[in-house]
C-alpha cells in the first residue's frame, strides 16, 4: 500500500497523517493487508443477497415482520439470523 | 472470619445468610483492601457512587452485589469513555438495557473498568485511560480488551463484571486472569447501550468467579429488547437455577491437530490433561480438524475493521466528545479524531476504509463474508455430530506487557481460538482449569451450539466442580 | 462534425412519508418545531444506540411501489452509506443500496429503476460569518427514494413526471407532496445518451424544490452541456446547486471521481421481509389512483379531458367534486347531469375561492352538501343561472343554502305551467309553427321569447327550449 493511498484512506476516515510515522503505518497496514489477502477466492464472485439463488427461504409469518430468515442466509454479514430447528445432536436433551 | 480468595456470589449468599453482620464487616474490609490495591492493578478507572439507601433490596440471587462495568457499556451519568481520550469526558444520558435489568435485580455497579480503546486489542495496552495489569503478576497483561473487568473480578474488587466480546475480548482476559468468561450467542443479550465496535460480532459477556455466578448474570440480562432489532427470545433461555449436567455420554469435540498451531508447550500439555479428565468423567472425545479456523483471523480482521471504521464515524466532536481546533467543521473533526484516537484505533479505521473501498471490496470484504459463511457451515456440521467443543482458550498463558505492541499480527495471535466462535455467533465460556509451571492460569474453552447457553453452563459447572473449583450450590 | 445524440435526463426524487414517527426511532415525524426538540439518543446516534425499523413505514412504501407498478422484493436489505457531514448524526446514512424494496415500474413517460427506503439527514442553515446551524429534527425521518431511468429528454418532461408523482403521493395519502416544505425533493441528472461517444451522466443538480425550478434547471444544464460539446470543451462530472434568487445553477463541486461511500450491509437491522399477505392487503385497499379517477369522469360522466384533469388535480378537489355529485344523486338527479352541473360551478367559482390551496376545500363554509342544495335548484329546471348567482356569495360565506334558495330565489314556473303556456302560444301562432316545421329553425327563438315574456322572464330558458322542441316535434294543428 503506497503513501498516496494511505492519504486517501485518511481522508475517508476523517483522520490526519500529519506527525505520524507514515512509513511505519504503511508497514503495519500492509502486514494486516497481507493477512487479509490469505483469504481463499470465492467460487462465485458475485455478491450474495436476498435475491441470490442461495437466498433465504422465506418464512410466512403472521406479520411478515422480523421473521427469522432461514439459516441459508448467504453471508449477509452482520445480518445473522439463526433459526431454531437447525438439526444437531443437542435437540434430544437439555 | 473469611480469608483467602474473594468469594463467589453463591458463597457470599450463604455467608450472608449465616451471619449477616459479620459478613457486612468482612465485605467492608475486603473492599477497602481492594481499593488500596487497585492503584497498582489499574483495573478500575472510576468508582461510581453508592446507591441511595432507599431501594428495597430485591430477593433475587444478584441482589446487593457489587459489579463493574466495562467502559464501553452505558450507564446514565457514569463515564462511558471506551478507553479513549476522545470520550474522556462523555457521560451517557441513558442506561444500557443490561444495566437497567441488572439494577432492577438489585445489582450495584460500583466501578468502571479499563479496556483496550473501543475494544481493539488483546492486552488492554491500547487503553488510553487506565492500564490494567494481571493480578497474578503485574509484569503480565490482564488480556484484552476487557482486561480491566477480568482483573477486577480476579482481584476481588467486585463480584462480577460486564465485558464485551467481539473476537474473544471476554474469554481471553478471563483466561489470562484465571476467572470465568462467558460469551452468549449473538442476539441473546441486547446490545442497546454497548458502544458499537463490530456490530455483527459484538456481544456483552460476563466475567465472574464461578460458572453459576456467570449464569445468574446472563439469565437476568438476557432476552429480546425492542431497542435492539437483532436481539431475540427464540429459542428461549431456560432460565432457572443452574443445575450441573453430567459429562457421561456427552460427545465432546476436541481439536485434532493442535500441534500444527503455534501453541505453547504448557498449553498443549494442559489440553491433554483436560481431555483425560473429561474422559474420566465419562465423555466421549471426538477429535476434529479445526477446518477453516486458520482463515478465522483474516476474516475477522477484515470484517471488524470494516464495521469499526463505520461505527466510529459518528465521533466528530459535534454533540459530544473531543473537539479539535479548526477553521471548518472538517478540520476540527479531523483534528479531534486524530488527537483523540490512539494508534491502534487509527490503524483499524484506515484498514476498514481500505477493505470497503471501491476496487478492493471484492478482494477483501466480500471474501471475508463468504469465509464467514463457510466457517459457520463447518460448525453446523461439527455440532451435527458433537454436543460441545472443548479446546484451549488461547495459545499461550498471559504474556508480558510490552512484548506485542510493535506487532499487530502477533497481538492478534491470542485470538486464534476465540475468533471462530465469534464469527459463527456461538456461545462459549472460558473456564480456569489449572496453571502452567510458572503458576499462571490456564483454561479450557467450551463452545456450544447456538442458543445452548444452558447446556454450556451446566457442563462447565460440573467440570468446575469436578476440579474442586467454583462453589457447589449446596 | 457535431455529434447527434440526445440528452438524457434522470431524476432522483425523495418523498418524505407522513408516518407519525421517524423510521428508526419513535420521535415524532414533524418538519416543524423548535430546533432539536424532536430527537432522542437513537436519531442523535449517541454511542450505544441502535436503529430499529418502525413498521409504520411499510404500508406507505408498498402503496407507492404498487401504484407505480414496481416489482416488490420480498426480502430487501438495509445498508450504510458512510460520509462525514454535520447534519448526519452517525456520519453514515442508513439506506438500501444493494437490495432495494422495489425495482422497475413506470411513472408517466419514464421507466423507474428502483424505490427504496432511507432516513433523512437533519437540516443545515449556513449563516453569514461561516457558521452552520444544524437542526436534527429532520434526522431520521422516513424517505422513499425513487430513481428513474435516464429516459427524459428535457425540462418539460421532468416537470410532467414530477407533477404526476406529486399528485400520486397525495392520492395515496402517503405524503403532502409539498415541495416548498421539502416533503418532495428532486435531484436531476443530465447527461448524454448511449449513442454518444461520451455517454453517461455528467451533471447532477441537487435539491430542486419546485416544479418550475426543476424545469428551468434541467433546460439550463442541457444548454450548458450542449455548448460545451459544441466548443469541444472536455466534459467534467460535476454537482450543481440551484439559486432561486438568480434562477441559475451554480457549481458546487467537481466529481473528479465518484465519491466512495464504503457501502456495506447494515448489521443492526434484520432483512426487511414483506409477506405476500401484506402486499395483498395493500393492493386490496389501494385508493383510486388519479389516472383511473380521471378516466371515470370522462367515460362515465362525459366530462371533457381538460375538465376531468383539473378536477383530479388533487384528491381534495376530486373528493369535493365526487361528493357533490353523490349528494345530487341522492336528491334524484342522474350522475351525468349532476357531474356536468357540479363541474361547471366548481371550476368557475369554487376554485377561485380556494386560490390554489385545495387542502382548504375541507374547511370552506360551502361544503358538498350545501353546494348540492344550490345546484339541485338549478337542475330541477326552475331557476336560472342568474338567480343562483345572486345567492352565491352568501352561500360561499356560510349562509344556509337551503334557506337562501327558499327565501331569495323563488322558483319559476313548473314544467307543467310552462307546457301549458307554450301550447297556448304555439296554438295562437300555428302558422308560424308550420313555417318552422317547413325548415325555419330560427323561429324557435321567437317562440322562446314569447314564452319568456309570458312568464315575465322567470322561466328557465333551457327548460323552455326543451319543452318547445318536444311540442314542436309533435305539433299538428
Amino acid at each position: 500500500m503506497d503513501i498516496s493511498r494511505l492519504e486517501k484512506l485518511a481522508a475517508l476516515g476523517g483522520l490526519s497523517l500529519e506527525g505520524t510515522d507514515r512509513e511505519r503505518l504503511r508497514l503495519e497496514i500492509s502486514a494486516l493487508e497481507a493477512l487479509a489477502a490469505t483469504l481463499p477466492a470465492m467460487e462465485d464472485e458475485e455478491e450474495p443477497g436476498p435475491s441470490h439463488p442461495a437466498a433465504p427461504l422465506e418464512r410466512e409469518a403472521a406479520d411478515g415482520d422480523r421473521e427469522l430468515v432461514s439459516d441459508n442466509t448467504p453471508a449477509m454479514d452482520g445480518v445473522f439470523f439463526l433459526t431454531p430447528g437447525v438439526p444437531h445432536r443437542g435437540d434430544r436433551d437439555d | 472470619m473469611i480469608d483467602g480468595p474473594a468469594p463467589t456470589m453463591a458463597r457470599a449468599r450463604r455467608l450472608r445468610q449465616e451471619d449477616a453482620a459479620a459478613f457486612q464487616v468482612h465485605e467492608y474490609r475486603r473492599l477497602e483492601e481492594s481499593r488500596a490495591r487497585q492503584q497498582a492493578l489499574g483495573a478500575i478507572t472510576h468508582w461510581l457512587p453508592a446507591p441511595g439507601a432507599t431501594k428495597v433490596p430485591q430477593a433475587g440471587p444478584l441482589s446487593g452485589f457489587d459489579a463493574a462495568l466495562k467502559a464501553n457499556i452505558a450507564a446514565a451519568g457514569a463515564p462511558t469513555h471506551c478507553g479513549s481520550l476522545f470520550l474522556e469526558d462523555y457521560r451517557s444520558p441513558f442506561d444500557a438495557t443490561v444495566v437497567r435489568r441488572l439494577r432492577e435485580a438489585g445489582v450495584h455497579f460500583s466501578a468502571v473498568t479499563a479496556m483496550d480503546e473501543f475494544g481493539m486489542g488483546s492486552s488492554s495496552e491500547f487503553s488510553q485511560i487506565g492500564r490494567p495489569v494481571n493480578p497474578h503478576d503485574p509484569r503480565l497483561s490482564a488480556g484484552g480488551s476487557s482486561g480491566g473487568s477480568a482483573a477486577a473480578v480476579a482481584a476481588g474488587h467486585v463480584y462480577f463484571a460486564l465485558g464485551s466480546d467481539t473476537g474473544g475480548s471476554v474469554r481471553q482476559p478471563a483466561h489470562c486472569c484465571g476467572v470465568v468468561g462467558l460469551k452468549p450467542t449473538w442476539g441473546r443479550v441486547s446490545r442497546h447501550g454497548l458502544v458499537a465496535f463490530a456490530s455483527s460480532l459484538d456481544t456483552i459477556g460476563v466475567l465472574a468467579r464461578c460458572v453459576a455466578d456467570a449464569w445468574d448474570v446472563l439469565r437476568t440480562m438476557a432476552g429480546a429488547d425492542p431497542l435492539d432489532a437483532t436481539s431475540q427470545d427464540q429459542p428461549a433461555l431456560e432460565s432457572d437455577y443452574l443445575t450441573e449436567q453430567s459429562w457421561r455420554g456427552v460427545v465432546c469435540a476436541v481439536p485434532e491437530d493442535l500441534e500444527a498451531w503455534d501453541v505453547d508447550h504448557a498449553v498443549l500439555a494442559h489440553q491433554k490433561e483436560n481431555e483425560a479428565h473429561l474422559r474420566s468423567l465419562g465423555a466421549t472425545l471426538q477429535p476434529v480438524p479445526l477446518k477453516r479456523w486458520g482463515d478465522g483471523l483474516a476474516i475477522y480482521t477484515v470484517l471488524n475493521a470494516a464495521q469499526a471504521a463505520s461505527n466510529l464515524q459518528r465521533f466528530d466532536g459535534t454533540l459530544y466528545g473531543r473537539r479539535g481546533a479548526g477553521s471548518s467543521h472538517r478540520e476540527s473533526l479531523v483534528a479531534g479524531r486524530t488527537a483523540g484516537f490512539g494508534p491502534e484505533v487509527q490503524r483499524r479505521i484506515l484498514l476498514g476504509c481500505h477493505v470497503l473501498s471501491g476496487g478492493f471490496r471484492d478482494r477483501y470484504y466480500l471474501r471475508a463474508r463468504a469465509g464467514r459463511q463457510a466457517l459457520t457451515e463447518n460448525f453446523r456440521h461439527l455440532f451435527g455430530g458433537a454436543d460441545i467443543l472443548a479446546g484451549p482458550t488461547a495459545p499461550t498463558a498471559a504474556f508480558p506487557l510490552g512484548t506485542r505492541l510493535r506487532d499487530p499480527v502477533a497481538m492478534r495471535r491470542s485470538d486464534i481460538f476465540t475468533v471462530p466462535a465469534s464469527l459463527a455467533g456461538l456461545p462459549a465460556v472460558s473456564l480456569p482449569t489449572g496453571t502452567d509451571p510458572a503458576g499462571l492460569p490456564l483454561s479450557l474453552q467450551l463452545v456450544a451450539p447456538w442458543w445452548r447457553e444452558r447446556r454450556l453452563c451446566a457442563l462447565a459447572a460440573s467440570l468446575e466442580s469436578s476440579l474442586g473449583k467454583g462453589d457447589s450450590r449446596g | 462534425m457535431a455529434e447527434t445524440a440526445g440528452f438524457t435526463v434522470g431524476l432522483e426524487i425523495h418523498v418524505r412519508l407522513n408516518t407519525p414517527h421517524k423510521i428508526f426511532c419513535y420521535c415524532p415525524n414533524r418538519a416543524d418545531g423548535a430546533p432539536n426538540t424532536h430527537t432522542c439518543p437513537v436519531c442523535l446516534g449517541l454511542p450505544g444506540t441502535l436503529p430499529v425499523l418502525n413498521p409504520e413505514v411499510k404500508e406507505p412504501a408498498l402503496r407507492l411501489a404498487l401504484a407505480l407498478g414496481c416489482t416488490i422484493a420480498r426480502v430487501s436489505e438495509f445498508s450504510r452509506k458512510n460520509y462525514f457531514y454535520p447534519d448526519l448524526p452517525r456520519n453514515y446514512q442508513i439506506t438500501q443500496q444493494r437490495w432495494p424494496l422495489a425495482t422497475g415500474g413506470q411513472l408517466e413517460e419514464v421507466g423507474l429503476e428502483r424505490i427504496h427506503l432511507e432516513e433523512d439527514a437533519g437540516r443545515s442553515r449556513h449563516q453569514d460569518g461561516g457558521w452552520n446551524l444544524v437542526d436534527l429534527n429532520r434526522a431520521g425521518t422516513p424517505l422513499a427514494e425513487i430513481v428513474t431511468l435516464p429516459q427524459l429528454r428535457d425540462g418539460a418532461g421532468a416537470r410532467r413526471v414530477l407533477a404526476r408523482l406529486r399528485q400520486l403521493v397525495r392520492y395515496l395519502g402517503i405524503s403532502d407532496g409539498d415541495m416548498e416544505k421539502g416533503s418532495l425533493r428532486c435531484d436531476a441528472n443530465v447527461g448524454l445518451g448511449p449513442g454518444h461517444s461520451q455517454a453517461g451522466p455528467w451533471v447532477e443538480v441537487k435539491n430542486l424544490n419546485s416544479l418550475r425550478f426543476v424545469q428551468k434547471a434541467v433546460d439550463q444544464e442541457i444548454q450548458r452541456l450542449g455548448k460545451a460539446l459544441a466548443c469541444g470543451q472536455p466534459l467534467r462530472r460535476q454537482t450543481r446547486g440551484w439559486d432561486p434568487r438568480t434562477g441559475q445553477t451554480y457549481a458546487q463541486r467537481l466529481k473528479e471521481e465518484l465519491a466512495d461511500y464504503l457501502y456495506f450491509p447494515e448489521p443492526d437491522l434484520p432483512p426487511l421481509v414483506i409477506s405476500a399477505a401484506a402486499i395483498e392487503a395493500v393492493r386490496r385497499n389501494q385508493p383510486e389512483l388519479p389516472g383511473a379517477r380521471q378516466a371515470r369522469y370522462e367515460e362515465s360522466w362525459g366530462l371533457s379531458r381538460d375538465d376531468a384533469a383539473t378536477l383530479c388535480r388533487t384528491p381534495q378537489l376530486a373528493d369535493y367534486f365526487d361528493t357533490t355529485v353523490q349528494e345530487l344523486r341522492t336528491r334524484g338527479f342522474r350522475e351525468a347531469d349532476g357531474a356536468a352541473e357540479a363541474a361547471r360551478w366548481i371550476l368557475s367559482r369554487v376554485l377561485a375561492a380556494v386560490d390554489g390551496k385545495d387542502e382548504s376545500l375541507k374547511v370552506i363554509p360551502l361544503q358538498p352538501s350545501g353546494l348540492a342544495a344550490l345546484l339541485a335548484a338549478r337542475l330541477d329546471g326552475r331557476r336560472t343561472r342568474q338567480q343562483i348567482l345572486t345567492i352565491w356569495e352568501p352561500a360561499m360565506r356560510g349562509e344556509d343554502p337551503v334557506s337562501l334558495v327558499e327565501r331569495e330565489v323563488p322558483p319559476g314556473p313548473s314544467r307543467e305551467q310552462i307546457q301549458t303556456l307554450a301550447q297556448q302560444i304555439l296554438a295562437r301562432d300555428a302558422h308560424l309553427v308550420a313555417r318552422f316545421q317547413a325548415g325555419n329553425p330560427a323561429l324557435l327563438n321567437h317562440f322562446l321569447g314569447n314564452v319568456m315574456q309570458a312568464t315575465k322572464g322567470r322561466a328557465e330558458p333551457r327548460t323552455v327550449k326543451e319543452i318547445l322542441l318536444e311540442l314542436l316535434a309533435g305539433f299538428s294543428p
